[in-house]
């Protein structure tokens, strides 16, 4: 005979320790099990959109720094990509590649902090902090070439703010072959833990079709066994011309969503340490129009985030001012596919696939 | 301290006896205090050490005032009671849950006969009294009149039903090879050798079940931040939060009692006095119960159920049939 | 409070300047053969020929001509060395000379992966309008035959569009426009937008397209809730950013955000 129990709703969040700022969701639960999701968002919504449509292109790259705050230089680099692309502009390569020295420098702190969080949630509070030491060297390494720590504002239509000192990208090599080490250290004081795997192995599992249907990117998608990773697939920026890989998994678990962004993290420094080795020499910023007036049309640029496809769609109406910008935050689409894949967990299940998919507010709500 | 504790209770009732143990139990209260506020100093600084960072070092030469600041805070802060509470099982809860940690101490053996009740069956009063405390934790859960509380008291109520039986199972393998459930039985039993070689298993199964039971990391799930707040303790604030903690770190000072008295020979040692040894021998298992928090993650409740059950249980057990064995080979009768 | 005054002011001025500007642009219905299409870009129907314009393309990309479809072979799946070399295939960047520019420096390229005409023919009935967007086929589609059109774009051989990277919508002033932004996961160098034109603004309906591509549930929800268009058949149309009981759309041009 069944034991006759009901159903309890309460609130997870918008403040609650792990749902990473201000996400909100209606859980419905039955003793431990979770019956149904229901994610309310939008706390962090500041009507970015329409923000856009009054601003000036080169105006509008601060307030992307602010959507997804721990990857501003990728945001950064999506809105100007895509005006970039508007106007036909042609980069130094030297730009270029300081761009993506940065990018994936940021890559690796977005990763470090999700690698951090996510433990936090899983109750482990230590790795927070060890997490959070490498990420204080590359802030202080992208504070010095940008002037920020968290929103940047690096990036220029058509090239980069400043230039990068050979001191700065020394200690940058520097750092990268310490990074090694460390994410080795990570692995030895975590990856191995027998509790830990207990957490993450079979929760949360989804397969390839159901992370298509649902438009998944990002270590999200890959954990499925499926390589979609924009700097690969769909190239942009100098991509092609470096030597990295794109780690997959096939159990499509929360499990293999860790090995992914640990992965991504050394490719990040190989593509680092590549870009510092083959660096030309050219100027920091190209040719591009003191006014910036596209042609009439639409473009629609994506890169590849922490978190996945981030995609910027841009309506010129050939003034200096996009007449619609939409951005595609690839955790607003991870997120939605939330409570499908919570269905019938446990809450602390549903807490280690909320932290697996890697929100960030700021480009949930926009 | 050094006094004979035990007489205290058998002689006959006059007001200065009453007074002395009166007396005996405020000293030892304070002792208790002085070792909360050092236990919540010392976890600080070595979680700090672990985490790569100072820990506090402002209040006080090092931060060692820092304890006495946070009683400080937490007496002066407002008490607030949920509008939704049940107010008086509210108010008592956290009573409930301490109490019983500081009645353990009453069978802590210091050194022979510095103890204040030399009962013969104080493992069973140990193991009893900490069955309580759960009651404090499910009615403070589910008077705060709040959904997260309840859940960690719901919790709270399924660990401890998981984990007392493996922790009573494994304890009795030490009671057959003492002979006696007494606690300072079980020290002198120990002359020898300590029992920590012959119980092996029976240490691991009782270390784990005493590390669920305290709902420590990485057995917090109760009030497993990250899931549900902070669990029972969720909407207690001022120096009914202080009682919650000072029960938790009681209890750790406890379980170290026990731990040390059951498998670490109690007060026997070379050249320090009987109740150092037992004092050291305890402090080094909370300074293992903190260093725990500070590197494991928490276990998810359907895990640590099916480990309790499928493992912790069927080990106690195996450790007690092979004792049992052992011991009736020893004696003969085979 | 001076400066609320003040912005309140700017915003209108800037708002009435900007009145007139949508008049410029035809409805995409009538996009055909205007100067819609950037300069330079072969439009479908302003080339003499599917060939000249294919022709013009692989002139402009420079090399791998056998990466654009050959146009006798209309219903094959697209060549494969499109995904073995997807930087060159890359449908943004032509190859360049020697000194590789990140970014195309002719900028409007045409869609290396199918024709457009080709792409008019094979979706049928119900497309408005075929245009070329930087190297992206933007196809304009009748709202009834929306569902039909999306689900041949994701199950063809040919497309395989399984892919809604987002969903979005545009106002126009005079009329609305939903924009679905498709790509492929099997071939992650295509893209192509898909619109729905001429939407009502007093009462937009689209049909939604959740039961084709479930990632298409949120986006339509946050269109719904900042455009104020109406999906009809969407499983659960609420509110996505804003709070239940906001008034109005604010991406709306038209929306008064200074109360």
């Amino acid at each position: 005979m069944a034991l006759r129990t009901e159903e309890l709703t309460f609130s997870l969040g918008p403040q609650h320790p792990s749902t990473h700022g201000v996400f909100r969701a209606m859980v419905t639960i039955d003793g431990e099990r979770v019956v149904h999701v229901d994610p309310v968002i939008g706390y962090l919504h500041r009507g970015t959109e329409k923000i856009a449509e009054w601003k000036t292109y080169p105006q509008i790259i601060p307030y992307t720094d602010r959507m997804d705050y721990l990857s501003a230089m990728l945001n950064n680099y999506c809105h100007v990509g895509a005006v970039e692309k508007l106007l036909g502009l042609e980069i130094p390569e030297h730009a270029e590649y300081i761009r993506i020295i940065v990018m994936e420098l940021n890559r690796i702190a977005s990763h470090l902090v999700w690698w951090g969080t996510f433990l936090l949630d899983l109750g482990a509070m230590s790795p927070f902090l060890y997490a959070f030491k490498d990420r204080q060297v590359i802030l202080d390494l992208l504070e010095e070439i940008s002037g920020a720590r968290l929103t940047y504002s690096y990036m220029r239509i058509g090239g980069v703010k400043r230039d990068a000192t050979q001191e700065w990208l020394r200690r940058v090599d520097d750092f990268m072959d310490e990074m090694v080490k460390n994410i080795q250290g990570y692995n030895n004081l975590v990856t191995g833990n027998e509790i830990f795997q207990s957490r993450v192995k079979n929760v949360g599992v989804y397969d390839e079709a159901f992370a298509k249907r649902w438009g998944l990117s990002g270590a999200c998608l890959r954990c499925t066994g499926n390589s979609y990773d924009v700097r690969k697939s769909d190239p942009y920026s100098l991509y092609p011309k470096f030597d990295f890989e794109i780690p997959t998994r096939t159990s499509g678990d929360v499990w293999a969503r860790y090995i992914i962004r640990i992965e991504e993290m050394l490719q990040s420094i190989r593509i680092v340490k590549q870009a510092i080795r083959n660096l030309p020499d050219g100027p920091f910023m190209g040719k591009a129009p003191r006014n910036i007036r596209p042609p009439k049309g639409e473009v629609y640029f994506h890169i590849e985030s922490p978190r996945g496809d981030m995609g910027c769609y841009i309506v010129s109406d050939g003034s200096d001012h996009p007449y619609r910008w939409h951005w595609r935050a690839p955790e607003f689409a991870n997120l939605a596919a939330f409570p499908a894949i919570t269905e019938g967990v446990n809450i602390a299940d549903m807490i280690a696939i909320l932290g697996a998919i890697d929100i960030v507010l700021g480009g949930v709500d926009r | 301290m050094l006094l004979n504790l035990t007489g205290l209770l058998t002689a006959p009732f006059t007001w200065l006896n009453l007074l002395w143990m009166f007396v005996e139990v405020l000293v030892m209260l304070v002792i208790i205090l002085i070792y909360v506020m050092a236990a919540l100093y010392g976890e600080r600084k070595i979680l700090g050490h672990i985490q790569l960072r100072p820990g506090p070092n402002r209040t006080g030469p090092g931060g060692v005032l820092q304890p006495v600041a946070d009683v400080i805070k937490l007496l002066f802060k407002e008490d607030v009671i949920p509008a939704e509470a049940d107010v008086a099982v509210f108010k008592i809860a956290p009573v409930i849950a301490f109490v019983p940690s500081f009645m353990t101490f009453a069978v802590a053996p210091w050194a022979p006969n510095v103890l204040f009740t030399d009962l013969n069956v104080g493992v069973l009063y140990f193991t009893a009294v900490t069955g309580i405390t759960t009651i404090g934790i499910v009615s403070g859960g589910w008077s705060s009149g709040s959904k997260y509380p309840l859940l960690g008291g719901m919790r709270g109520a399924a660990q401890l039903i998981s984990y007392e039986l493996p922790l009573v199972m494994s304890i009795l393998g030490v009671v057959l090879m003492a002979g006696t459930a007494n606690m300072a039985g079980i020290v002198e039993a120990q002359q020898k050798w300590w029992f920590f070689f012959p119980q092996i298993l029976g240490f691991v199964a009782f270390f784990i079940s005493v590390s669920a039971e305290m709902n420590r990391t990485p057995f917090d799930l109760p009030e497993g931040e990250s899931e549900i707040v902070a669990g029972y303790h969720t909407e207690y604030s001022g120096f009914r939060m202080a009682l919650w903690m000072l029960g938790e770190y009681t209890y750790i000072f406890a379980d170290g009692l026990l731990c040390a008295t059951l498998f670490f020979g109690g007060w026997h040692g070379p050249w320090l006095p009987g109740w150092l040894w037992l004092l050291i021998k305890a402090m080094i298992f909370v300074f293992l119960a903190i260093w725990t928090r500070g590197t494991l993650p928490r276990m998810r409740s359907d895990t640590l159920m099916v480990f309790a059950w499928k493992f912790l249980l069927p080990l106690a057990m195996a450790n007690l049939i092979i004792t049992a064995l052992v011991k009736a080979a020893i004696a003969g009768w085979f | 409070m001076d400066d609320e005054q003040h912005t309140n002011e700017h915003d209108e001025s800037s708002d009435t300047k900007r009145e007139e500007k949508p008049s410029e642009r035809p409805p995409a219905g009538e996009a055909v053969g205007d100067a819609q299409a950037p300069a330079g870009a072969p439009h479908p129907e302003s080339a003499p020929t599917p060939e000249a314009a294919r022709e013009a393309s692989q002139q402009r990309s420079g090399r791998l001509p056998e990466s654009s479809t050959s146009p006798t072979t209309p219903t094959s799946p697209p060549a494969k060395e499109g995904e073995k070399q997807p930087a060159a295939a890359g449908s943004a960047r032509p190859a360049g000379g020697a000194r590789p520019a990140p970014r195309g420096a002719a900028a409007p390229q045409v869609p290396t992966w199918i024709d457009l005409e080709e792409l008019k023919r094979l979706l049928g009935e119900g497309v408005e309008a075929v245009e070329n967007q930087w190297g992206t086929p933007v196809v304009t589609v009748q709202a009834d035959q929306l569902l039909r059109i999306a689900e041949k774009l994701r199950d063809d051989e040919r497309f395989r569009f399984d892919f809604l990277t987002t969903m979005t919508a545009v106002d126009w002033r005079s009329y609305l426009e939903t924009v679905y932004l498709l790509q492929s996961y099997e071939y992650p160098t295509h893209h192509l937008t898909l619109k729905v034109s001429h939407l009502d603004s007093d009462n937009p309906r689209v049909p939604s397209v959740t039961g084709i591509w479930e990632a298409a549930g949120w986006p339509e929800r946050e269109a719904y809730d900042l455009m104020g268009i109406y999906f009809e058949g969407h499983p659960d149309l609420r509110r996505l950013l804003l709070p239940e009981d906001w008034e109005g759309h604010p991406l709306r041009k038209a929306y008064d955000y200074i109360d």
